[in-house]
């Protein structure tokens, strides 16, 4: 009897391990060490969805924290030829998509060809999500679906990932995940992770 | 049977003299109470002299330098006599302008805080705290009675997001385009053109709303403002709470003022492309004259439907000190970063913006 409730008590053990370890992974609030410095120079930012936002990541980047990285908010493939490092600002904006005279398929396929040219040039991908529950919704999800699973690193802002979508999408891609109070933070582990130029 | 219908049209006869007699400067000065860093007050019939009196009619008070200090100093040197480098002389002017919404008071109260506490050390800024004060005086609850909030002594109207009909010159019409539209931007119903939002550019000879537009935009002429600000508020759930709206040209300024509002009061904002569908908003059209024009969102418990239940200085999620407090700090950093990045830094240095939430609540309070 006490036996079988030993093995009974290490396997429901094992089984809350397994459960929590994936949180432990793609829940963090800072880079997994292994990854510190590892990103490398030149990095290129563009939006996935037109997003607006892309401006504070750029400013975030290059007036704060001076890593000088390109930019271009609607980047076509050949824009980044030569950077070494690529980073999708994630959300639908349909003031953006606008703006730029685009629809959500034609963005979809303008980020589908982006990705698809910087996994050729054997680039790194970060993709960033600073906008919160303003850039969620049925076309933030296509992108951040398409983005997510693809980027060997994801940073989200708490708010945007306040239903789990980022933290599901990346324990199934394997991809880490980590998740901050603020732009500021994330701007701090965007540069943590680049190698010095 | 007839008297039966005197008594109700009597009363609305005066209730249509009262909503129509009161001057919107009158309402104005009975909430606010200047400090000492206003140095001139100007009203929007000084732009418009058909609003004179009305209720549309509003105050701009100016704070700094005299516009026409430094053009004087320019004549005596003869560059203004050589008909050249006025504009070059003259202080560097920002705008602040809140309440053409008027049900959303935490930009009024934080164009009143600036009115009655910051001084302009250098450079020129001119604040209309209530664009448009005929909104503030009816509120959706209670047709001709404006809700009051009472603060510290004071009683501030919560007013609604439009022109009050009964002091318009003309009725709504069916549908509305405004003025600078495209030939392609779909009808607006008939009573957004009691929104002062829509009305930019405005009108001379148009509605009072058009008229009250076309002040704010002469003002901003007239005093060759470079950077202006429009304080709202939005529904709890829009995608436009806590957001900036701007040209894509002035983009940059905003999202380093968005890293700076987070940086001092914890608030993430986003921002907004402003674009040719926002025809008659401010960012779009003040932009259009080379404004560098920002729209500032917070969020507002009580919207859409000015629900009187909600406790606005209490709100457990948006109270208004937290409201108040975040759009100064909006106005601070937009100020300072805009006038940076146009190679102005220093030409507008503004004192005694609140470093706290609880300096503004107890500012409301009276505490």
């Amino acid at each position: 009897m006490m036996r079988q409730y030993r093995i009974r008590a290490f396997f429901f053990a094992v089984c809350v391990f397994a459960a929590l370890a994936p949180m432990a992974v793609f829940a963090q609030s800072s880079a997994p060490a292994a990854m510190l410095g590892t990103f490398p120079q030149p990095g290129y930012i563009t939006s996935a969805g037109q997003t607006s936002d892309a401006a504070i990541v750029k400013v975030l980047a290059n007036t704060r924290l001076k890593l000088g990285f390109g930019y271009e908010i609607s980047a076509k493939p050949q824009a980044f030829a030569g950077s070494k490092t690529l980073v999708l600002v994630l959300g639908a904006s349909n003031k953006g998509l606008g703006a730029a005279g685009m629809s959500l398929d034609q963005e979809l396929a303008r980020v589908k060809a982006v990705i698809a040219q910087a996994q050729k040039d054997g680039m790194k991908i970060i993709s960033m999500h600073t906008g919160g529950t303003a850039r969620r919704g049925e076309a933030s999800n296509k992108i951040i679906e398409l983005c997510a699973p693809v980027s060997n690193i994801v940073i989200v802002v708490q708010g945007g990932n306040a239903d789990g979508l980022f933290t599901d999408l990346c324990a199934k891609a394997g991809v880490p995940l980590v998740q901050v109070p603020s732009i500021a933070e994330a701007g701090n582990v965007l540069k943590s992770l680049m190698a010095p130029k | 049977m007839k008297r039966f219908f005197a008594v109700p049209l009597m009363l609305a006869a005066l209730a249509l003299t009262s909503v129509g007699a009161e001057s919107g400067v009158a309402l104005v000065a009975s909430e606010v109470r200047p400090g000492a860093g206003v140095t001139e007050v100007r009203s929007l019939s000084d732009f418009v002299p058909a609003l004179a009196g009305t209720p549309f009619d509003t105050p701009v008070y100016l704070l700094g330098g005299a516009k026409d200090e430094a053009t004087a100093a320019g004549a005596t040197d003869g560059a203004q006599a050589a008909g050249g480098a006025k504009a070059s002389s003259a202080p560097f002017t920002a705008a602040i302008v809140a309440g053409e919404h008027a049900n959303e008071i935490a930009g009024v109260l934080a164009a009143y805080w600036i009115i009655e506490r910051c001084v302009v050390s250098s450079g020129r800024l001119a604040i209309v705290p209530r664009a448009n004060a005929s909104g503030a005086t009816w509120s959706l609850s209670g047709a001709q009675a404006p809700r009051l909030i009472h603060l510290d002594g004071r009683a501030i109207r919560y007013g609604t997001r439009l022109s009050n009909p009964l002091q318009e010159t003309e009725p709504d019409p069916e549908r509305f385009v405004p003025p600078l539209a495209a030939a392609s931007f779909a009808p607006l119903a008939g009573q957004e053109a009691r929104n002062l939002n829509r009305e930019y550019p405005g009108s001379p000879d148009g509605r009072r709303t058009a008229q009250a537009a076309y002040a704010i935009t002469a003002m901003l002429r007239a005093e060759s403002v470079k950077i202006a600000l429009d304080l709202h508020e939005a529904t709890m759930s829009s995608a436009l709470t806590w957001s900036i709206i701007t040209r894509k040209e002035y983009l940059d300024a905003a999202a380093l003022a968005a890293l700076d509002i987070e940086d001092t009061t914890g608030v993430t904002f986003h921002l907004e492309d402003s674009r040719d569908e926002f025809a008659g908003y401010s960012h779009w059209e003040w932009g259009k004259m080379g404004v560098e024009a920002f729209l500032v969102e917070t969020p507002n418990p009580a919207q859409p439907k000015d629900d009187p239940s909600v406790d606005q200085l209490h709100h457990a999620k948006a109270p208004l000190a937290l409201r108040v407090y975040v759009h100064l700090r909006a106005a601070k950093a937009l100020l300072e970063n805009a006038s940076a990045m146009s190679g102005a830094d220093d030409a507008l240095v503004i004192e005694g913006f609140p470093s706290s939430i609880e300096e503004v609540g107890r500012w409301l309070e009276g505490i």
